[in-house]
């Protein structure tokens, strides 16, 4: 590996070379790779086998072979001249897929057999191998009419990423050596805010891929012309505040035109400032001739807008690229060329370019990042330093945290409105920011231990309350604070401050009004005093507080531990619970067990007014068991009926009908069993009616009045369901709560395997492919080898084949 | 090669003002170009005081008079009278000469739509989306269909923050008040300095010739070298990664479309650009509402875009000018008690949107005086105001109140106050109804229902448009 200098500024290496390496290789490229030779496999990237190929090749022969007969026996009396369940009918189906109805119908019996969804259970199921037949028949007359386009084209999304087998994948029986197709990709927002470009400076960018899945894909990054326009006015606004820092002051239209050499090094400065690399000479070239071009048609500083706005708008500042510019390996891969290792590293774990990362930015200059080892070695590193070591202040790896928050999907507990009458009603402090920080609390301690992550994270009942994340920190706040509050001058301090910072008002404060701040301000402290003399008197430790930026947190009193059964208390009001600075702390093992338990992932998976049982059924089939869920047919009514007088649960009952039960069988059993939690995360155990029979969800006051006086009755909650389709029979089987399905579950093969897939797809930034399938099986292998270790797996995925080879 | 393309060679079917002539020769008012003012304040409209004269208020106590609060209105059938026989409240004064040609909606609902004092995308949308734009609002769903123009919609707003520190400065460059979206994931920036609209909207007209010239031949020039640029990359994707950068590459096409059809419209632009005065960089709330207004009523005439979201104020702002040193959000929390000029707090709610209405006023009679068919501008042109957090400070989404000023082609009953049962009550209505009715007056095919629908409304119908309020 060669690294060119063409910044001329010895003193400071960067990289910037690897765009001028990728042009040169890509030349070759252009020859070599053809997308043509991708494409003999399908989007799942496995090859068609030559046995279906050959027979069907008659066509509509085949169809009345094979297809009819098998559509006859298990489709047509539901879906034929007598019955259309679901408005389907299937009788007049033929092999033509001549236009888009037929098609779209061919696809859905596609989905339907491939996952096992038809014939319904209590049909009589077909041979496999029959269904299998059909299965590939339809795929090749997919590709034979070109109408495998828009199939394809919709797999790429996360939202299908399990429509690859899983039970293939992990078989161990595929050996097609693992590669992700040559690529650009569009920065993320986030690569976009790191850049800083100042102030009321927006991310252009966003995201088409579903906020439930994760989200930064490559094949699904665009720009497009609303894009451009926002980067026009982000440009704007830029070169605005530069000019008024007097950036360019040389460059007013009354001066004269600056010369080559002024303009030379503003363009490899400006070139720094907005691509993030140095300018190459011929770079520099190129646009210094824009410029000069500009000036002559513009004047100075138009001209010089006009440029730089080029920059912002080029390619290069809007994309990555990972064409494969290393060596040629037998299979026709192509290694990355250690240029785009190092992006591809800096931007798979941070979200700015290889030279704000020292260590991959060190190991590059010396010349060793070039291979798996090196790639091992350097992730290796990067991880031990700093995994689990993320405060409010500095994450230097976001990228990790950011994958949990998309894989579990409970940073979003804040997007879910509990209005505020129910929160009184229902005596609650909803304080979902306090919940989404304690669970990636946990999610770092478990990242820290590095120890049967995967299984821990789903079924650990420790969790962090109201806390820095760090219990010697902690500590030392905590005796800190006792130390403050408790002195003997600790209300008279604060006072005297308070009087002291009025009177240096330039404009005098009004008596009346100094001597009320004054009072409120002695009021809240003696409040403290009490409220710490109190937690003392019952034995607690007082809570300090984590407040402001000496303590990176914003946690000023208990009020939203509601959520975790916990008693609340505001600022004024009397400590209820024994808070601990040494934590994390166990909660009851029968109420809680892992980030599906987590008040925060509970609230993110629900409505403004309750449970969503659905949305968490599908998570937990999509993203535990790996498994698939079609499309909402469109015919679907997806109102949950009104009725006072029933639960949730039994106002879903009507999904249990034959029509709904196909798909929702694959959901509900999985999403009910978390109804013994309400929509706020309590762990509950009853449902209680009034004596009118309407169910009462009120906690407050008059709640308990209505127990105390007998005016209610209550149920027991069920929250019974099932697993199934774990692959594993000691793990499928009915549940009585969704702690039990987390105990069982979250330390299944399947829910490692499923974690594992998608923290593929976070890092390659795809679905993977039949293809991946040795990739997946030796990142499980290390994880497993080196006692559940995250680091581990992550260091796998990253110095696999499909992280280092493109074709 | 770009000043050719810009000045002459791309040729559209009508520019906006041809499609005007050729409409006005035919006389058929389907033919008319239509267009939206949607003028969405914060902290809500109060709605007691928007109930004519004459009229049970639902909106106060029975007993008392006191303002009943969020949750409280009096239950009650629908209202459905024409404004003739009724006397406009105080506040609307300065809409009286309007009064056949304006209709007060009130009591719609979008309770689900929540936020911080705002409903933000949510009020626009009809999705619970306070901050992030997750589908496309219906002033930009206008404009897509509507603008024939370079812009689809244009919004100004006094600045991107709702809740801002003390000391709030109206803002001087592109904003992003969190209210309209193209489509999901796309917000449409505002621009908050009315000099700067100015120059963007009306730049052909007030630069010199050779300025315009200059700065298209830069524009060309950018275009040309990044088409360059583009190819460079291009030549070696596959054809998937093609497709997505051919979107990329396109979009610098219809840059060069949108120059071109400025260039088109110079003559419209010289003609109907408003004159920058001194008031264009005021800080002054007020100046900064009427320079808004200014550049917009202008910008529709001259054809630049049919569709103009306007944010008046946000919580920061004082109308000093009127004698207001409260902030806009401590008027909303003041009430029956006064605020530091003595006057209570609905008085001074009040005093601010009769601002609002005066400008609207001004508007209207500007629309009112260009002939447009066999009427004006303003019967094709409707002006709506409303709040983005409904009828009151806090949690005012169950009474949502919208004044309507000017007409859509004859398909909106104007001139009409209508009030429609309580949340709940049979006979309710959302925004959303609302929204549908604006789409399909605007000649836009809808579907039956717009955004996501409130399911405590399960037994109310949540479908089509508002059936009092179009015509046929």
């Amino acid at each position: 590996m060669e690294y060119q200098d063409h910044s001329k500024s010895p003193d400071k290496m960067r990289l910037h070379g690897w765009f001028v390496f990728c042009a040169a290789v890509l030349i070759v490229l252009a020859f070599n790779l053809t997308p043509g030779k991708a494409s003999e496999a399908d989007a799942t990237g496995k090859q068609a086998p030559d046995e279906a190929k050959a027979s069907v090749s008659d066509g509509s022969g085949r169809f009345d072979a094979l297809i009819k007969p098998y559509l006859e026996q298990h489709c047509i009396r539901c879906h034929g001249p007598e019955k259309q369940k679901g408005k389907v009918a299937l009788h007049h189906a033929s092999g033509a897929f001549g236009n888009k109805e037929e098609v779209d119908q061919w696809l859905s019996v596609l989905d339907m057999l491939s996952f096992g969804d038809m014939p319904p259970v209590k049909e009589k199921q077909p041979d496999p191998a029959e269904t299998a037949k059909v299965v590939e028949w339809i795929k090749l007359r997919l590709e034979e009419t070109g109408k495998a386009e828009a199939y394809q084209a919709k797999l790429i999304a996360p939202a299908y990423g399990n429509y690859v087998s899983h039970e293939e994948l992990f078989s161990g029986e595929i050996k097609t050596p693992p590669y992700s197709p040559a690529r650009f990709w569009r920065f993320s927002s986030n690569i976009f805010e790191a850049r800083s470009y100042g102030k009321g400076i927006r991310s252009p960018f966003t995201y088409v891929t579903s906020p439930s899945e994760i989200r930064d894909y490559s094949a699904m990054s665009g720009v497009d012309r609303s894009t451009v326009q926002m980067i026009l006015l982000n440009t704007e606004q830029w070169f605005e505040k530069r000019e008024e820092k007097g950036d360019f002051k040389d460059f007013s239209d009354d001066d004269p035109i600056p010369n080559d050499q002024t303009l030379k090094e503003l363009i490899q400065r400006e070139f720094k400032a907005i691509i993030r690399r140095a300018a190459t000479d011929e770079e520099t070239a190129r646009y210094v001739a824009f410029l000069n071009e500009n000036i002559a048609l513009g004047g100075n500083l138009d001209g010089l807008r006009t440029t730089l706005t080029a920059m912002f708008l080029s390619p290069e500042s809007i994309y990555r690229m990972e064409f494969g510019m290393g060596p040629v390996d037998e299979h026709g891969r192509r290694h990355l060329a250690p240029e785009e290792i190092a992006y591809a590293l800096a931007y798979a774990l941070t979200d700015q370019g290889p030279d704000d990362t020292a260590i991959i930015r060190d190991t590059f200059k010396q010349g060793t990042l070039n291979n798996r080892e090196d790639v091992a070695r350097v992730v290796q590193q990067l991880l031990d330093e700093n995994i689990g070591k993320d405060t409010p202040r500095k994450q230097p790896l976001p990228r990790i945290m950011r994958f949990f928050d998309e894989y579990f999907g409970f940073h979003r507990a804040n997007e879910v409105f509990k209005d505020n009458q129910r929160r009184r009603l229902e005596a609650i402090g909803w304080g979902p920011q306090g919940l989404i920080r304690d669970a990636r609390q946990v999610i770092q301690y478990r990242l820290r231990e590095d120890e049967d992550v995967i299984a821990r994270l789903l079924t650990g009942n420790e969790f962090y309350i109201a806390h820095n994340g760090d219990s010697d920190k902690a500590k030392k706040i905590y005796e800190e604070s006792i130390a403050e509050v408790l002195a003997a001058d600790y209300v008279e301090n604060l006072v005297t401050k308070k009087r002291e910072q009025l009177e240096k008002r330039e404009k005098p404060v009004k008596p009346e009004a100094f001597q009320r701040m004054v009072d409120d301000v002695r009021k809240k402290a003696e409040a403290s005093v009490r409220r710490y003399r109190q937690a003392i008197d019952d034995g607690f430790k007082p809570f300090p507080g984590f407040d402001g930026p000496r303590h990176g947190y914003h946690i000023v009193d208990l009020r939203y531990i509601g959520s975790y059964n916990l008693p609340p208390h505001t600022r004024g009001q009397l400590q209820k619970w024994a808070w601990e600075y040494e934590q994390p702390i166990e909660l009851p093992k029968d109420q809680r067990a892992g980030i599906l338990t987590h008040p925060a992932w509970l609230g993110a998976h629900s409505w403004n007014d309750g449970n969503d049982p659905i949305h968490r059924g599908i998570w937990v089939q999509k993203k535990l068991l790996a498994g698939v869920i079609h499309d909402v047919p469109p015919d679907v009514d997806a109102q949950v009926p009104v009725d006072p007088h029933k639960t949730l649960r039994e106002r879903m009952e009507f999904l249990r009908a034959e029509r709904c039960w196909n798909c929702h069988r694959k959901i509900n059993p999985l999403g009910e069993p978390f109804e013994m939690f309400d929509d706020f995360g309590r762990y509950r155990t009853h449902d209680y009616f009034d004596e009118d029979g309407l169910l009462v969800t009120r906690r407050d006051g008059t709640f308990e009045g209505m127990l105390k006086r007998g005016k209610l009755t209550k149920r027991p909650i069920d929250a019974s369901g099932e697993i199934k389709g774990s692959g594993d029979p000691s793990v499928d089987g009915e549940v009585e709560n969704a702690v039990e399905m987390m105990n069982r579950l979250g330390r299944s093969d399947r829910a490692r395997q499923s974690f594992i897939r998608h923290l593929f797809r976070y890092f390659m930034g795809r679905n993977e492919r039949l293809s991946d399938s040795i990739t997946l099986i030796e990142a499980e292998q290390a994880y497993l080898e080196n006692g559940g270790s995250f680091k581990a797996l992550v260091v796998s995925l990253l110095s696999s084949d499909s992280f280092l080879y493109r074709r | 090669m770009m000043q050719g393309l810009a000045y002459g060679s791309a040729s559209f079917a009508f520019a906006p003002f041809m499609r005007s002539v050729q409409a006005h020769a035919a006389g058929n008012p389907e033919l008319m170009p239509k267009r939206f003012v949607f003028v969405v304040k914060s902290s809500g409209i109060e709605k007691f005081n928007l109930v004519p004269d004459g009229l049970e208020n639902h909106f106060l106590n029975a007993n008392t008079g006191e303002k009943l609060k969020n949750d409280e209105r009096r239950p009650g059938p629908l209202v459905d009278r024409s404004l003739s026989d009724l006397t406009l409240p105080e506040k609307l004064r300065s809409l009286e000469k309007f009064k056949e040609r304006m209709t007060v909606i009130q009591s719609l609902s979008g309770k689900t739509f929540k936020g911080n004092h705002t409903a933000g995308y949510g009020a626009l949308s009809c999705h619970n989306s306070e901050a992030v734009a997750i589908a496309p609002t219906v002033d930009c769903l206008l404009g897509q269909h509507l603008s024939t123009g370079p812009y689809d919609m244009f919004g100004m707003a006094m600045n991107g923050r709702l809740l801002e520190s003390p000391g709030m400065k109206p803002g001087d460059s592109y904003c992003y008040p969190n209210l309209s979206a193209a489509k999901e994931g796309m917000p449409v920036p505002y621009q908050a300095s009315p000099r700067k609209a100015l120059v963007e909207l009306f730049g052909a007209a007030i630069a010199k010739p050779d300025q315009i010239e200059r700065k298209l031949a830069l524009h060309g020039n950018l275009m040309d070298f990044l088409t360059e640029d583009a190819k460079r990359i291009e030549a070696k994707l596959s054809s998937e990664d093609k497709q997505r950068f051919d979107l990329y590459k396109e979009s610098f096409e219809s840059l060069r479309l949108k120059e071109a059809k400025k260039a088109q419209m110079l003559p419209q632009i010289k003609k109907h650009a408003p004159t920058a005065t001194p008031l264009y960089d005021s800080i002054n709330p007020t100046d900064r509402i009427a320079s808004h207004f200014e550049i917009a009523t202008s910008a529709l005439i001259a054809g630049l875009t049919n569709v103009i979201t306007l944010r008046p104020d946000t919580l920061g702002v004082k109308y000093t000018s009127l004698g207001i040193t409260d902030s806009v959000h401590h008027l909303g929390h003041l009430g029956q008690n006064p605020g530091l000029n003595g006057k209570n707090g609905f008085d001074n709610r009040r005093m601010v949107e009769e601002v609002h209405f005066e400008n609207i006023a001004k508007m209207a009679e500007q629309f009112g005086r260009i002939p447009e068919g066999d009427g004006t501008m303003l019967d094709n042109t409707l002006i709506v105001y409303m709040s983005c957090t409904g009828g009151d400070h806090h949690n005012g989404q169950t009474d949502w109140p919208f004044v309507l000023v000017g007409g859509m082609a004859n398909k909106l009953k104007m001139g009409r106050y209508i009030e429609y049962p309580k949340y709940q009550e049979k006979g309710h209505r959302t925004i959303g109804n609302l929204y549908l009715s604006l789409m399909q007056a605007a000649g836009m095919e809808t579907q039956d229902t717009f955004g996501q629908l409130d399911t405590d409304l399960a037994d109310n119908d949540l479908t089509g448009p508002l059936h009092e309020l179009m015509a046929s």
